[in-house]
């Protein structure tokens, strides 16, 4: 019954989706947009050469894939989501971190990793079982580089740095772009515009965003897709499959005044906005309406369990949303934890275990487990040492990577001293990062279909790196 | 206060927050722990009043009223006084926070810089003083010795109807549109559970914001700096001196942030707003490391001001209002190395030290532009041209008696200036801003006097109108001291991917248009215009549930339901009112054939073509972007 309504929806959608698709053909993710209504022939000409790139590099997949990024803003201290528990490191750890670092028998424990014991934060009892059954891997102390980092080159100048290193929204823009020019476009965005040519639906954009704008998902044609956990409104009041002529009527005005030709970019970015919102909202309804709601219980009060929970119920309408290769945002806030520190990290880390264990048990139950990968980011880690409540901006951090094709149970990268004035610190316990924001991002792109040829696009430092595959991701 | 975790209620799961629902710990460590404490020779706490200075008397039983004047009729297109109407409406989407008939009139009548003069003289309205009313009328303490965070979400409902009732109604227009701009550069916000339930502390940062609004920019960021809501947002309080032994050295939030978003920013900068670059085409970092590390060390020392012992923990209304007060033991007192190689000498004061911090960054060549070009964006447009913010800057350097910093000048010179008024004709294509959600709605809401809803109270009783506009942000969008960080709703470099990117040009509002919330906020604005006419929406007379978050207010449309009769009479009073008469031939034929083809036989027959105009016209792209 659910199909043939599907069916039918989509033969009376036809004709009105065929105008949209030729209306916005660009618009929500091949080039410049419907702007080209008043755009200057040199944009036309560059939209056009775009669009012929686009289609030379057409790739096609016979599979499923989805990439889910779980960006943790303002910095996450993962230095407490990850501690050492073998007696030497333990006691660096808990010398340096004084009355932040956890008690050494709460840790939960992950095994050895070079000869070294070590624990997850005790909230995280779903993702250390994660980690057990092999569907969690740990990547050490990434961070934003350009090229490798010593001590010694820090403190001399005589090393390419990220621009701003310790800022909030700078760091943010680099591990998201993994570029330092004045326009950037993100890593996943630079994937997207290799890799949207795989999916028959031309009209959603590869990308999906639960947080709204981001630079990640941010290229060239590519942008993100913005929706929301609770997932597509439709327009009030503009319905144009109305059953009442005067609201047909109504929506047809305001088709006409959206497509006006306008000069100002302003209200034409806003004209191309509402309209690509317009015909993507009935795009997904349909096609959530007709998939069938996951069982899998997910946390109530967890906005990240929401998010995760609709993105779960994008892909398991893959099929009506013919797309094979997908990627998801999702940021959520209050990791800039330079206050009371002690008290928020365990409801920050059980928010995060319990989302990403109930993504993770949802994947499994609509079969995706191994088509389907999440990994954290976060602007940077924190100093070891305390400022009396908290931390204050780092550099280097851990991060998880949660999926059937991840090779779990391990960690992977190497880890730092957390003895304070170590080599590996450059003040106050910021910690150098030993492996970079592009090595992690290419080990999970090319999982997800770039290939070798494509990787200097949109992991343009990696050249810099002896490894440019570290081995989180199965065959 | 809330070191505490509290459950953050909300009204609706439908909230496009990112935000997280904790649940209460009690911590040994927050409760009072003796030891260590010392109490200081600053003067004992003062009691409950509003400590930002007021330039007015307070006037007595505290509440604004819907502006239901009926609106003078407005020039025709044809008139010799349209042009001046048209540039009036330009002036006041800039200035106020929307235009109406009467404001039109009076600004046509005096002129735009005696209006401004009017405005900076107009007396302040303050929205503790009405929260703490509106506390009373509902059975609240306002400032209760402990308070009851069961009650947070409520009592920041109550706050909220006090902002918008203050923009819609308030006569200080100009200050409160200003002070809304500060608050994207000075941000706190209450998204996190950081000041949960620090409603009065919000309502008095707000005060202080607009009290500073014409007043000196140096003495609004020392205010700034030792409010206690930024010192909560930006763990400011309670930063102690370094402390070897532990490990613990100086929390370096406050001294970060308050270069890099607050005064100077990151790079170096010409007067024009541009980066200045060094030989090697590279920009100038205006600090590193160092320089926070040093700055972090000024900021130690300060705590609540009605605590008497450092350790002490407080949960008093009157500490989130009275600036933090220094405890010199936990001050760090040795010496500082601050920007361009100032020196503080050790063994000076807290008070002293904040001064000379403050001073050394006010006294930046930086701030000129930095802040400038960032309140042209708020108010103005989101490129201003590199003359337009050099001639700001300027303004902002020397207000032509030497005064340093004058924020009066400085907001009458961005509004007069010759690009404010005629950008729109200089540079057509890309001069103004998006309009922020609240702007957008604001904007509605004083076109056509809105009227609030009353509210039924807890005990029965029914409130006055109130503007209820909490949930602004899962609607729209945008929620005032809502932001999802200190970087705002949005960066004031922000550029969306596509046409504006590869054009260079910013355009910050964008960073929160997204097709998610392009559609709510459209959905909204429908639901704020069908049938919300005083006459139509009788369901809202018994008054709306108390813990209601969002209810669109009535709207008077007599006027226009008057002209629906003749519909192209109807779209050229809407063209003036809302669009500034820009709005474009092609859309307005467009429109007019559409009216034309509606019913139009009675009176019921004329406000739906009234609705129907209104909708399809607010949910233009021309009356989402301010030019």
């Amino acid at each position: 019954m659910k199909n043939n309504k599907f069916f039918n929806d989509n033969l009376m959608h036809h004709s009105r989706r065929q105008f949209l698709r030729h209306a916005l053909y660009g618009c929500g993710s091949l080039a410049l947009g419907s702007s080209s209504f008043a755009a200057n022939a040199s944009q036309l000409h560059l939209a056009g050469a775009k669009l012929q790139q686009a289609s030379h590099a057409r790739r096609g997949f016979d599979d499923y894939k989805a990439l889910v990024c779980i960006f943790l803003y303002g910095g996450n201290d993962a230095f407490n989501m990850v501690v050492p528990t073998s007696s030497t490191e333990y006691n660096d750890y808990k010398s340096a971190r004084q009355g932040l670092a956890l008690e050494q028998s709460s840790l939960l424990a992950l095994g050895k990793h070079n000869n070294v014991d070590y624990g997850l934060h005790p909230a995280m009892a779903g993702l250390k079982n994660l980690f057990d059954t092999k569907k969690m891997a740990l990547l050490a102390n990434v961070g934003a580089l350009v090229e490798p980092v010593s001590q010694i080159a820090y403190q001399q100048n005589k090393v390419l740095l990220p621009p701003q290193l310790f800022s909030h929204n700078d760091q943010q823009i680099y591990l998201q772009s993994l570029q330092s020019a004045s326009k950037p476009t993100g890593w996943l965005g630079r994937a997207g515009d290799l890799l949207m040519s795989a999916n028959d639906n031309q009209q959603l954009s590869m990308n999906i965003s639960l947080s709204g704008n981001n630079i990640m998902q941010a290229g060239q044609n590519v942008f993100p897709y913005s929706m929301d956990a609770s997932g597509v409104n439709m327009l009030s009041r503009l319905n144009n499959d109305s059953t009442e002529q005067t609201e047909l009527n109504r929506a047809a005005v305001y088709q006409r005044i959206l497509q006006q030709q306008r000069s100002h970019l302003f209200t034409r970015h806003f004209a191309n906005t509402q309209q690509r919102a317009w015909a993507l909202a009935s795009t997904v309804n349909d096609a959530l309406a007709v998939t069938s709601p996951i069982t899998t219980p997910f946390p109530a009060e967890n906005s990240l369990a929401m998010s995760l929970k609709m993105i779960g119920q994008m892909i398991a309408a893959r099929g009506n949303l013919n797309v094979s290769r997908q990627t998801f945002f999702i940021g959520i806030g209050d990791f800039d934890t330079h206050g009371d520190q002690v008290n928020r990290q365990p409801a920050l880390f059980s928010m995060l275990d319990e989302a990403i264990t109930a993504f993770y048990a949802a994947t499994v139950e609509l079969g995706m487990e191994n088509q389907v990968t999440t990994f954290t980011a976060s602007d940077f880690g924190r100093t070891l040492s305390s400022n009396g409540d908290g931390t204050d901006h780092g550099w280097g951090s851990h991060q998880l990577m949660v999926g059937g094709a991840v090779t779990g149970g391990q960690i992977f990268g190497n880890m730092p001293t957390l003895a304070l004035n170590s080599p590996d610190d450059i003040g106050e316990g910021r910690i150098i990062p030993t492996t970079s924001m592009d090595q992690y991002g290419a080990t999970l792109g090319r999982w997800f279909g770039l290939q070798e040829s494509d990787m200097a696009d949109v992991y343009p430092n990696l050249h810099n790196f002896n490894r440019s595959d570290l081995g989180f991701m199965g065959a | 206060m809330h070191k505490l975790f509290a459950l953050f209620h909300r009204w609706s799961h439908l909230n496009i927050e990112v935000h997280h629902a904790v649940f209460c710990v009690l911590v040994a460590s927050l409760f009072a722990c003796g030891g260590g404490g010392e109490s200081t020779s600053a003067p004992a706490p003062q009691p409950s009043v509003p400590v930002e200075p007021s330039p007015t008397p307070v006037p007595q039983h505290y509440y604004l009223s819907p502006d239901l004047s009926i609106d003078p009729t407005l020039p025709e297109p044809q008139s010799t006084t349209y042009q001046q109407a048209a540039d009036a409406v330009r002036f006041l989407q800039q200035a106020s926070f929307g235009a109406n008939g009467g404001q039109i009139q009076h600004l046509m009548n005096i002129g735009t810089s005696a209006w401004i003069d009017e405005q900076i003289a107009e007396p302040q309205n303050k929205h503790l003083l009405m929260l703490d009313e509106r506390f009373k009328e509902i059975g609240l303490i306002p400032a209760p010795v402990i308070e009851d965070d069961a009650d947070g979400y409520y009592r920041d409902i109550q706050r909220s109807d006090v902002w918008w009732e203050v923009a819609l109604w308030g006569k200080d227009q100009l200050r409160q549109r200003v002070a809304f701009a500060l608050s994207q550069i000075f941000v706190i916000s209450n998204v996190s559970d950081v000041l949960y339930n620090d409603t009065r502390g919000i309502a008095n940062f707000q005060d202080l914001l607009a009290t500073h609004a014409f007043g000196n920019y140096r003495d609004l960021l020392k205010a700034v700096t030792l409010n206690p809501m930024m010192g909560e947002y930006l763990s400011m309080v309670r930063n102690e001196k370094a402390n070897p032994d532990k490990n613990i050295r100086p929390d370096e939030n406050y001294a970060r942030e308050v270069m890099q978003l607050f005064s100077i920013g990151l790079v170096e900068l010409e007067l024009d707003g541009s980066v200045r670059l060094a030989p090697n085409n590279q920009p100038i970092a205006t600090y590193d490391q160092t320089r926070i590390k040093e700055l972090a060390r000024v900021f130690t020392g300060f705590n609540f001001a009605t605590l008497t012992q450092w350790w002490e923990w407080t949960n008093s209304g009157d500490s989130e209002i009275l600036p933090m007060k220094s405890f010199s033991t936990f001050h760090d007192s040795q010496q500082k190395q601050l920007l361009n190689g100032q020196v503080l000498s050790a063994g000076q004061s807290p008070e002293q030290d904040i001064d000379n911090a403050i001073d050394n960054l006010f006294q930046h060549a930086n701030v000129a532009p930095f802040i400038s070009q960032q309140l042209i964006q708020r108010l103005v447009t989101s490129n201003p041209s590199p003359a337009y913010v050099a001639r700001i800057a300027t303004i902002f350097n020397d207000n032509g008696q030497g005064v340093r910093g004058d924020m009066a000048a400085v907001i009458k010179g961005i509004l007069l200036d010759d690009d404010a008024r005629n950008g729109h004709i200089n540079q057509s294509d890309t001069f103004g801003k998006l309009k922020e959600p609240v702007l957008l709605m604001a904007q509605l809401w004083r076109a056509f006097h809105a009227e609030g809803v009353k509210v039924k109270n807890p005990d029965g009783s029914l409130s006055r109108e109130r503007i209820r506009f909490r949930g602004s942000d899962r609607e729209t969008g945008q929620r005032p001291y809502g932001s999802f960080s200190v970087f705002n709703f949005y960066r004031p470099d922000f550029q969306p991917p596509g046409e504006i990117k590869e054009s260079g040009l910013l355009a910050p509002e964008f960073q929160i248009l997204t097709e998610s919330s392009i559609i709510a906020k459209t959905n909204f604005l429908s639901n704020a215009i069908y049938y919300r006419d005083n006459n139509d929406a009788d369901w809202l007379a018994e008054g709306i549930g108390h813990n209601w978050d969002v209810v669109a207010p009535k709207l008077n449309l007599q006027t226009e339901f008057a002209l629906a009769k003749q519909p192209e009479k109807l779209l050229d009073r809407l063209n003036l009112l809302l669009f500034a008469g820009q709005l474009p031939n092609v859309l307005y034929q467009e429109l007019l054939s559409y009216l034309q083809s509606l019913p139009n036989n009675n009176t019921y027959d004329q406000k739906l073509v009234t609705f129907e105009a209104l909708y399809l016209l607010t949910a233009s792209p021309e009356f989402s972007v301010q030019r």
